[in-house]
Order: structure tokens, then C-alpha cells, then sequence
């Protein structure tokens, strides 16, 4: 789901197109927009599991504070997502724990 | 509020690393114990520091000795405490980037094999690299101590804090000293702004604030507060294995101290200290200075400290890792570099514990345990006549 017409961000339609992968899996996104919306609008909500319990987490404030929605970008441990813009080829990881280094 | 009076065999003032583990051994020697402390547990040097469980740089039998008791300690502390102590021989790790480090330390591990701490060595690169492929292959080397490690002091101090309590001891938070009373040239009692103890002995464990005790019964005790700063990062992934230091400090140290014909801590100091904990937080450090009590943190240093930890682990930078705190806290630090530990004449009853300078979580444990051989048998397993207050005199 998402907003065809935004009064400030715009047209969806003028956006332009680009391919990320998520664990994976090639997904259709639009470059700029957060990683997190990219996920929500794909249907992911599943971002990362935790260290000590291994509980699922996603969006939770939405706005780059709770650091609840980190998954592995490019590499990169602990990225959070909502405040991450899109580009093209971007590989992206359910981040497990604190995530790993290559 | 009412004033307390009350009557102990033991006052300890100072609730840092050297007066907890010195009254925990006190009461598991069925003594008596009461705890005064002016802020909280673990509040000064002992709460704010680089966590190093490491044997110590400095080339001192006694101290080692020490040491060896503390680190033997911590091996099941943990056990007996509520808190997880986060103890591990991790290893201790000191890049080598010139000739004259490398010189330097080659000599460290003759003089330490000849004091029995036979597992140290001289690493190439390769095998520094090896052991932390994280880490900037250092062009000679390093120092590897295997049985060097870190210990969490927040869960350590705090916990035994709490045991003690458990055991029948007294921790009085926010109580400070405000007169201590002799008569004979024997302490009688301590007068705090919560009342008065009375007291048989009284053991001055206040670290950098140990002067102004000393003030109170007419002597001076030459310690100076060494600020120090440090830095922790948002928890990462395994980054580095061991406690890895850079070569730069003990080189500013060395030179400024021979320089300055005085104390090995007596300049500005640095290094890059890099101290991975267990949930993955990094502890990076450190720069000293004299500057006081003065506790305010400076950008500089913070910068300092920052690039000198991308210098060595330029992962860091790459990462985007995020500062989530920074502190600057003080040192006891004493000219010569060593402890201020034992009796003193003249106050019979007045024992001092402090000048633990850098290496206070490397040697806490075992000096609390020579101090309650001291309080309890009058003489000590460890001979710690060489670390008296008297050498000043």
C-alpha cells in the first residue's frame, strides 16, 4: 500500500523505479524512499530478531530514534531502516542478533 | 533525621574497588563492617573505567603478586554474586608500530619471564593479524599477555556491594566523613553528616580523595587526581578478541617521564584502547591529564580518543558507529607509580589503601584481600612494607 499523491513528497507515478534485494530476493522500490517502506509496501514486516530473546522486531517509532527496525545494508550491521533512503542494488539482511561483519 | 550512632570494629571509607573487596574479606573473616561512601557504589575511578582485568604494565614482583590473587579472585567471584561479572582472560594485546617498541617490550617479556609470567610474548604480524584480523597489522608486532582479560567493574563493585549487605555488612551511600576523632594516638570514631561511628580501625580507601581523609587525622597522603577519558559505542558485532591497546601511550609515558625525571603519569597521556564487552558495546579510551578535580569531559579529547580507535580499526568509520556515551573520571595517581598501602605510624587503627593509579580492577580484588590480612592478622601474606606511606617521608 501506498500514497499515489503526496502534497509535499509528490506524484508515486514520477518516482523513479530501481531493484533492492531483501535476504535475497529481488524487490521493486522507488530510490529515496525509506528501506523501511520499500519492506511495509512488499509486505515484510520482519526486520531483525533480538540478541537475548530472538523476538521479532520492525517499525516501531518510525523516525530514526528507537533503533527497533536496524537490518544489515550493505553489509552494515545495525542500518536503520526508516531512515535510510533507497538506491539502486541495495542488499539487504534480517538482521539476527547484532548482526555479523564480513 | 535522626543521627545514627553506632559502634563497628571496622570503618571503610570509600565504596571504590579497594574498600568493597576490602570489607568483603573483613566480614568472611567474621569482623564487623561498615561502609561509608560520599556518592554511591562504584560512583568514582572504580565505575569509570576501561575495564582491564590485565596484569599489570608496571615491572613490580609485589604488584604482580597482587595481581595474580586479584585475577584468581575474580576467577569465581562471579559465581558467588547475583550479577554476571563479565570476567574473561580474553588476552591483552599491545600493538607494535616502531623499532623502539618493539625493543621496548621484547625487554618487558625477558623481565616478566624471569618473574614466573612465562605465557607473554612477542607476536609478528601475521600472527597479530591472525588473532585480530580487525585490527591494522601492526608493522612490528605485538605484546601478547594470554592471560590478561576485562571484567564489567558496574556489575563487579555493585554486586559485591550487595553480598556484603547480605552477609551482615553495612554500604551507607551519601555519607560523608566529616571529622575523624583519635585519642591516644588511636582513632576512636568517625563523624559523618548521618552521625557517628565508633570504630577500632578504619581503613581510608577513598582513591583520588584519599588526601582529604588523611587531612583529618594530620597527614599527607601524595595523590593526585589523573583525569581520564573514555568513550563507549552502540553494541556491535564481534569486532575485536582481545583487550588491544595502541603503542603510543606507554611511549609518551616512558619519554615524558624520563624527560620530566618524575612520575611515569606525570604528562598528558594516550592511548588507543579498544575493549570489546560482552553485549558488544566497545570501550574505546583513553587520554590523561592533570586537571584537577575537574570532571567535565572536553571535545578534544573525545576526538582524540575517537581517531585514534579508527586508526587502529578503521572498520569503525565504515560502520557509522555511534558514541552513546563519554565520561572523564580520576585516578589516584602517585608520583612513583605505586600503591599507597599499610599502616601508618603514629594513628594506630588508621590503615591506608589508595594510588591504585590505572591499574585499580588489575590488582583491586587481591589489595582488599592484604588489607584484611592486615586489620585481621597484623601482617600480610604478600609483604607490602615497600608500598607504605613512609617512602615519602
Amino acid at each position: 500500500m501506498r500514497i499515489l499523491e503526496h502534497p509535499v513528497l509528490g506524484k508515486l507515478k514520477e518516482k523513479e523505479k530501481v531493484k533492492i534485494r531483501v535476504d535475497g530476493k529481488e524487490i521493486e522500490a522507488f530510490r529515496g524512499e525509506p528501506i523501511a517502506a520499500t519492506l511495509m509496501a512488499n509486505g515484510i514486516k520482519i526486520f531483525r530478531y533480538t540478541r537475548k530473546y530472538r523476538a521479532s522486531r520492525g517499525i516501531f517509532c518510525a523516525l530514526g530514534r528507537c533503533t527497533d527496525c536496524v537490518m544489515t545494508v550493505n553489509g552494515i550491521p545495525n542500518t536503520r531502516t526508516c531512515v535510510t533512503p533507497v538506491e539502486n542494488g541495495m542488499e539487504i539482511e534480517t538482521q539476527h542478533s547484532l548482526g555479523r561483519l564480513k | 533525621m535522626a543521627q545514627m550512632t553506632e559502634e563497628t570494629e571496622i570503618v571503610v571509607i570509600g565504596a571504590g574497588i579497594t574498600g568493597i573487596t576490602a570489607a568483603y574479606y573483613l566480614l568472611k573473616e567474621g569482623k564487623d563492617v561498615v561502609v561509608i561512601e560520599k556518592n554511591e557504589v562504584a560512583s568514582e575511578a572504580s565505575g569509570a573505567n576501561a575495564g582491564f582485568a590485565c596484569r599489570p604494565s608496571l615491572l613490580n614482583p609485589t604488584l604482580l603478586e597482587i595481581s595474580k590473587v586479584a585475577l584468581q579472585e575474580y576467577q569465581h567471584l562471579g559465581q558467588e554474586l547475583k550479577y554476571d561479572i563479565e570476567y574473561e582472560t580474553c588476552g591483552f594485546l599491545v600493538l607494535l608500530e616502531d623499532r623502539d617498541s618493539l625493543k621496548e617490550w621484547t625487554h618487558q617479556v625477558e623481565e616478566r619471564h624471569k618473574l614466573g609470567l612465562g605465557e607473554v610474548g612477542i607476536l609478528d604480524p601475521e600472527e597479530v593479524h591472525g588473532l585480530e584480523p580487525h585490527v591494522v597489522r601492526p608493522e612490528f608486532g605485538g605484546y601478547y599477555d594470554p592471560l590478561s582479560g576485562h571484567i564489567n567493574p558496574l556489575h563487579l563493585v555493585p554486586g559485591l556491594a550487595e553480598r556484603l549487605t547480605e552477609l551482615g555488612g553495612k554500604v551507607y551511600e551519601r555519607t560523608e566523613v566529616l571529622e575523624i576523632k583519635t585519642k591516644n594516638q588511636r582513632v576512636e570514631s568517625v563523624i559523618t553528616n548521618k552521625g557517628q561511628i565508633k570504630a577500632n580501625y578504619i581503613i581510608n580507601a577513598c582513591g583520588a580523595y584519599a588526601g582529604s581523609i588523611g587531612r583529618m587525622v594530620g597527614i599527607g597522603i601524595p595523590v593526585k587526581p589523573h583525569r581520564h577519558h573514555m568513550l563507549v559505542t552502540e553494541a556491535l558485532p564481534p569486532l575485536v578478541h582481545c583487550v588491544v591497546e595502541g603503542g603510543a601511550y606507554r611511549q609518551a609515558e616512558v619519554a615524558s617521564a624520563s624527560a620530566a625525571g618524575e612520575s611515569k603519569a606525570a604528562a598528558r597521556t594516550g592511548a588507543a584502547i579498544i575493549n570489546q564487552q560482552k553485549k558488544g558495546n566497545l570501550l574505546l579510551g583513553i587520554t590523561g591529564d592533570f586537571a584537577g578535580f575537574n570532571k567535565l569531559t572536553t571535545f578534544d579529547d573525545i576526538c582524540t580518543i575517537s581517531e585514534m580507535a579508527i586508526k587502529y580499526v578503521p572498520l569503525l568509520k565504515d560502520l557509522h558507529v555511534s558514541i552513546i556515551r563519554t565520561w572523564a573520571n580520576h585516578y589516584p595517581s602517585t608520583t612513583d607509580y605505586l600503591p599507597i598501602l599499610g599502616a601508618v605510624g603514629g594513628i594506630e587503627g588508621f590503615v591506608i589503601a589508595t594510588g591504585l593509579n590505572d591499574y585499580g580492577l588489575e590488582v583491586g580484588a587481591g589489595i582488599g584481600k592484604v588489607v584484611s590480612e592486615l586489620v585481621c592478622f597484623g601482617k600480610t601474606t604478600i609483604p607490602i612494607e615497600s608500598f607504605n606511606l613512609s617512602r615519602f617521608h
